[in-house]
């Protein structure tokens, strides 16, 4: 059980200095053992890892994860239950006990308004919500039907998928692996939020660099995706810098600095990411780039791909609206909902699988797309003359699917099921603790040996659980 | 499972006892000096007297020394000290670190529940002037746990105090009422426990802690004592009914019974005005209702389109919609219009008092009061009917959203009807047709000498209303009807318990003999008990935490490194007997924390300087030995003071004067939690405290995160904030030094950073502003704030050194 002796974890060894941790992460990975994966992978000068040597062969290099907030139902998308036609407009049976809690008062089955059919040579039963996706990519995506946990509101369901625990504020995944792992580009964050609804997403009890940046849309009207604070426009800036520098050395100080250095490397180096502009026409068409409904997601995703190529080791790229919030979240009107929402991704996602393939960064690279939870097979009950109409879900957090592809996962594997509406998972169940232990694993790190110490004991990202999900490994 | 280990095992839970200072002089530095001996280095030379005036009137008052200050310095280090302490801003500094392990924040912050804390301020400034008064800790301990329970004449103190157990992060979304009932205990104890204790009990809430004398008994025995304590103002089962904090009049016993006197006569006096309004109505013959015509639409309230802060309340027969928490609840309907025209929405609500509304249309704002005219009361009988024009609409869908005001009532909602045409509101022909007249509409039909009555009634009303003082609220603790005692949780689970329930009681930590000597009697909850256990003499954490706290606060670094856990998995002491020392030099000062600050800021261990000697490096690499003074970032409230104060926006009250907060308001303490929007930049401001490491999610900060980060070096390069504020700086300097730039540079180097600049320094900033105006085109009131861009974010601007 005590694996922690096989790393370095800076809490652990008390009393944690400060300073020492501080001057670590400016030496960088000079002090460390070049001989190790990590060295191999990368040479850094932002955080350095608290791992001296990875535990497995790393799948995974970078994580890009779509995350489409409110909720993607997942039977009306991956998860095919004949048995919502033929219960259509009767109430679940008495083996489905309804949940101890939901929001609303449940209705009646109501069918999924898509059409399914099988996809590709894995014969993926799949409804026609991401045409593009399924029709180019089923057989290179690996499925999770049975993810669950129990956390109803959007708030707290999106804090389990990305920290783990529902109330308290502990770190989320991005934050472990820039901790366990170090950037692998001098001249960027390692950990990067891409439209986040929750721009300051806190670190919990890890210290601030290990915050993911957030890159979003300055306003409503520009479809350019910035940084914050970054301005290309401060020029002479190397004489600014020099300043500092001259200064910081006559006041006696020390004229070391790294980070104000790393934010001129950023404002030097990120807008020539940022810029789109320099990508083929051909490239922004794949992303659905300059079409109405699909032009900001694309943007988004290819942003995501020039960071996953420029050293980025874990990107989120959420789909949510900053008007609306929670985008997925279709309680009523649940076809035209979700259909417009699919529209606007289809393309982008497909597009971005297709250019990752193409550049070889697929190898390396894990895409997961998924909700913080699913939806149920009932009609949430709303009725009256200008109340919701019955033709929407309500959130299902005890059994919904993600997908992934691309490093280190079964291709065209499904793993887990729900019942037979769709409602709990019931079989080789996941839950988010084994989802994240999974994740580390693909990305080299045995989940039991990324602690912190905090407030009297070691926390880790899979708390005291979690268990590797190797059937979904290739 | 192995048993709790016992308490001797740990060096924190052995009795206090006044250690022999091993030499002469100041004891601080006796102890430091002997330890730096035994690893053979020599105490740095103290710091230059501006170095150190710095240092001092920052540590104690979080702003910068004037210019006046560095020009009149010739006082003696003890007078200047003195001098500090005395000042009113000492209190905002000292204050905002207690606020911290309190976990003080409240206002805009988003962070679900806790934008309920809406009157956290009272216990904010009571901490201020506890502080300011060198308030005793032992008593600033009982008050904050039991200020409501302790004997004697009630004051503002006593009443505000225990509202450090209230202000914590509730989760209004919680789905399991029993579970989130036993998370607000929980989360009561750890921020007590580690705040008073530095050991987190919170762990024996699912099993005996691992490494520390905690028992589940020790846990579930506090419990008990908490659960027994209502910080809520009532608990409903119904998840989205929320649990309001509890509130209190901030009055005392006398003015709380005249209020409550006047309350009761308005009581009897609407009763009667409803007995004769009744009375009157039933006078009139019937009016046959029939529908309106032009009606397109008819529904009930609660068949909403979307709601905030609103819930559905039987009304008779049928539904209402009605106030859940009075935060800006709206209610949103969706129309569809059958074909263009002017529309008119007719409302039948209910409304205690005035309750306007304020209609929007798609969005946008049409009208900023609409129905809302009390109606004095929400029984079916007080309904009627309100008239809400639309004005020409075109055809189809139309989103109408009812808000009210921030913390306004919003009026009970029973019916809409939707009609086409103009209706005004006192046309009798509508008002007639929709039925029975309300009550309130009776009026209408009341002959002259009831009519008098009534308006007589009503200005005896009005009368009392206005005689009614206006409490100010605060944030309220109080002892439950009776105590309860609960059993253990195994797991923490709310569904599970082992055996019977646990006793209220004491902690066994600090040994069974403290554990007993203050019984809780049947009828109280045991908070003061709990209290009184605390701020024992004996008690061994007590006086230790917060001695190291108060070396933590000025060194950045505590004796013991592990601020917030004294138990066997926090660091052991880098100096034992000097902490042991402080503990019970603050016990016998009669717990004074100023008498503290005077001992520890009077040795040379404080005042030396912090440069680091290479060759004491490799022996004191952090500081830890105090070879030198261990230079620390400086919190980001005091950050944002100093670009502040550049400007001259925080007058310097007098020492020795009471604090004057209207004065003081723009600072950093007050800012970040009002709703107040400096500059515009309310925005920035906000972002710019988490990117400093304040960690603005509720929880308790026992030691700032220091972090720096390239996205602070982004902030300081780009953000408008500090651009403003080195914009105003430069403005200021270039005016007031026209043609003599190095006296603008010495200026702004003495304004920020304390003291002159050296000639190198100066050549830097001369050459800078020299270069970016003869050489690169850059005018010179932007090179100068370019200039000050760069001091602000240079190590000295953000480092007590």
């Amino acid at each position: 059980m005590n694996k922690t002796s096989s790393i370095l974890c800076p809490g652990r060894t008390l009393p944690l200095s400060r300073r020492d941790w501080l001057r670590r992460s400016f030496l960088g990975l000079g002090g460390i053992a070049a001989a190790d994966l990590i060295a191999r992978q990368a040479l850094a000068a932002g955080p350095a890892p608290s791992l001296t040597k990875l535990h497995y062969r790393p799948a995974a290099k970078r994580i890009l994860y779509i995350f489409l907030e409110g909720g993607l139902s997942q039977i009306d998308s991956y998860d095919h239950k004949p048995a919502l036609e033929k219960f259509a407009g009767k109430p679940l049976p008495d083996s489905i006990l309804p949940p101890q809690f939901t929001f609303a008062k449940q209705g009646t089955v109501i069918p999924s308004p898509f059409s399914w059919q099988r996809w590709g040579e894995s014969g993926t039963h799949a409804s026609d919500l991401f045409p593009e996706v399924n029709g180019r990519f089923i057989d290179d995506l690996c499925f999770i039907h049975s993810l669950h946990h129990s956390s109803n509101d959007h708030v707290t369901a999106k804090r389990v998928l990305h920290t783990g625990v529902p109330i308290e504020i502990r770190p989320t995944l991005g934050s472990w692996l820039v901790y366990g792992l170090g950037a692998m580009n001098e001249n960027l964050p390692a950990y990067i939020d891409i439209t986040p609804t929750d721009p300051n997403r806190p670190t919990g009890f890890l210290p601030g660099k290990f915050r993911g940046a957030s890159i979003a849309r300055p306003n409503q009207k520009s479809p350019e995706l910035a940084w914050e604070n970054l301005d290309p426009a401060f020029t002479k800036q190397d004489r600014h810098l020099q300043f500092l520098r001259d200064f910081e050395s006559a006041d006696g100080g020390d004229p070391q600095l790294d980070e104000m250095e790393l934010a001129f490397r950023m404002q030097t180096e990120a807008p020539e990411l940022l810029d789109l502009e320099s990508e083929s026409p051909a490239t922004k068409k794949l992303y659905g780039i300059g079409e109405d409904h699909t032009d900001e997601f694309g943007r988004a995703l290819l942003l995501a791909r020039r960071f996953a190529e420029a050293g980025v080791r874990y990107l989120t790229i959420n789909h949510a609206s900053t008007r609306y919030g929670n985008l997925w979240d279709q309680h009523s009107e649940l076809a035209a909902g979700h259909r417009g929402n699919a529209n606007s991704v289809d393309r982008p996602i497909a597009g971005l699988l297709h250019d990752l393939k193409i550049r070889g960064l697929l190898d390396d690279t894990l895409v997961i797309c998924g909700s913080e939870f699913g939806r149920t097979p009932t009609f949430e009950y709303f009725d009256g003359v200008t109340g919701r109409h019955q033709n929407g879900r309500d959130h299902n957090p005890h059994g919904f699917t993600t997908w992934f592809a691309g490093a280190g996962v079964r291709a065209g594997h499904h793993h887990g099921a729900t019942d037979d509406f769709g409602y709990y998972a019931v079989k080789d169940r996941v839950d988010i603790h084994d989802f994240h232990a999974t994740l580390l694993h693909l990305m080299g790190i045995d989940h039991e040996a990324l602690a912190y110490f905090h407030g009297g004991r070691d926390f880790r990202l899979t708390d005291v659980y979690g268990k590797v999900v190797r059937e979904i490994l290739s | 499972m192995a048993p709790p280990l016992a308490a001797n095992d740990t060096w924190s839970l052995k009795p206090l006892v006044r250690p022999t200072p091993p030499a002469e002089g100041n004891v601080v530095d006796a102890f430091i000096r002997t330890r730096l001996a035994e690893v053979g280095i020599q105490q740095n030379q103290p710091a230059d007297p501006l170095t150190l005036l710095r240092r001092m009137t920052l540590d104690l008052t979080g702003l910068p020394p004037t210019r006046e200050e560095i020009r009149d310095l010739r006082s003696e280090v003890g007078s200047q000290i003195d001098r500090l302490l005395a000042s009113p801003h000492y209190g905002e500094r000292w204050g905002r670190h207690w606020l911290d392990v309190a976990r003080y924040v409240q206002g805009t912050i988003k962070v679900p529940g806790i934008a309920a804390i809406d009157l956290a301020e009272p216990y904010r400034d009571y901490v201020v002037r506890s502080f300011n008064e060198d308030k005793p800790y032992d008593r600033f301990i009982t008050e904050q746990l039991a200020g409501d329970l302790l004997e004697g004449e009630v004051s503002q103190d006593r009443l505000v105090a225990p509202a450090f157990l209230s202000i914590g992060q509730w989760f209004e979304e919680c789905t399991d009422p029993n579970k989130l009932r036993l998370d607000l205990i929980d989360e009561q104890i750890s921020t007590a426990t580690r705040a008073f204790l530095a050991i987190d009990f919170a762990c024996a809430r699912c099993h005996d802690h691992k490494f520390d004398p905690v028992s589940t008994r020790d846990y579930y025995a506090l419990a008990g004592i908490f659960r027994s304590t209502e910080i809520t103002s009532h608990f409903a089962e119904e998840w989205k009914d929320g649990r309001p904090r509890a509130l209190r009049p901030l009055a005392s016993e006398t003015e709380l019974r005249k209020s409550e006197s006047i309350d009761r006569e308005i009581a009897a006096l609407r009763e009667e005005r409803l007995r004769f309004l009744t009375k009157a109505q039933k006078k009139l013959a019937p009016m046959a209702g029939s529908a309106i015509p032009g009606t397109v639409l008819a529904f009930e309230a609660e068949h909403f389109d979307g709601h905030k802060d609103l819930k559905t309340i039987p009304l008779g027969e049928g539904e209402a919609v009605a106030l859940r928490r009075a935060i800006e609840p709206w209610v949103r309907y969706r129309l569809v219009l059958p074909d263009p025209g002017t529309y008119t929405l007719l409302v039948r609500y209910a409304a205690t008092d005035p309750a306007p509304v304020q209609l929007e249309i798609e969005g946008d704002v049409e009208d900023r009061r609409v129905i809302g005219e009390a109606t004095h009361g929400e029984t079916p009988a007080h309904f009627r009917w309100g008239v809400v024009a639309l004005g020409e609409r075109p055809e189809g869908r139309c989103f109408i959203r009812l808000k009210a005001g921030r913390n306004e009532p919003f009026p009970t909602l029973d019916q809409l009807v939707l009609v086409k045409g103009n209706l005004s509101p006192d046309d009798r022909a509508w008002r007639e047709r929709l039925g029975t007249p309300t009550a309130e509409e009776a009026r209408f039909f009341l002959d002259e000498a009831d009519r008098d009555i009534l308006t007589k009634l009503e200005s005896r009303l009005i009368n009392l209303q206005k005689s009614r003082p206006v409490l100010p609220l605060t944030l309220a603790v109080r002892d439950g009807e009776a105590p309860l005692e609960l059993a253990v949780h195994p797991g923490g689970n709310p569904y599970v318990t082992a055996g019977d329930p646990v006793p209220r009681g004491n902690p066994a930590l600090g040994g069974s003999e403290l554990a007993t000597a203050f019984p809780i009697p049947e009828n109280t909850s045991g908070r003061l008990q709990f209290a009184q256990w605390l701020a024992d003499p004996r008690n061994p954490l007590t006086a230790r935490v917060m001695a190291n706290r108060v070396w933590h606060w000025h060194f950045g670094t505590g004796l013991v490194r592990t601020v917030d856990d004294f138990g066997k998995q926090g660091a052991d002491p880098t100096h034992p007997e000097l902490l042991d020392w402080l503990a019970c030099e603050l016990i016998e000062s009669g717990w004074s924390v100023k008498h503290l600050h005077r001992l520890i800021m009077e040795s040379k261990t404080y005042q030396s300087s912090s440069a680091v000697n290479p060759d004491n490096l490799a022996k004191d690499p952090d500081g830890i030995l105090y070879s030198r003074f261990p230079a620390h970032r400086l919190e980001v409230e005091t950050i944002y003071d100093g670009m502040l104060t550049s400007i001259g926006k925080v007058p310097r009250q007098v020492s020795g004067m009471p604090l004057d907060t209207s004065k003081s308001k723009d600072r950093a303490l007050y800012i970040l939690t009002s709703s107040r929007s400096p500059l515009g930049m309310g925005v920035e401001i906000r972002k710019m405290f988490p990117l400093f490491g304040f960690d603005d999610s509720g929880r308790p900060m026992h030691d700032r995160d220091e972090s720096v980060t390239a996205a602070q070096a982004l902030w300081w390069l780009n953000n408008p904030l500090p651009r403003y504020y080195a914009t105003k700086l430069a403005e200021k300097l270039i005016k007031e030094y026209p043609d003599r730039p190095r006296e603008r540079a010495l200026a702004l180097h003495e304004i920020l950073l304390g003291r002159p600049p050296g000639g190198e320094a100066e050549a830097a900033m001369l050459g800078y502003a020299d270069d970016l105006v003869r050489h690169q085109g850059v005018g010179t009131d932007e090179a100068w704030t370019r200039v000050v861009l760069g001091l602000f974010s240079s190590k000295s601007f953000r480092t007590l050194e």
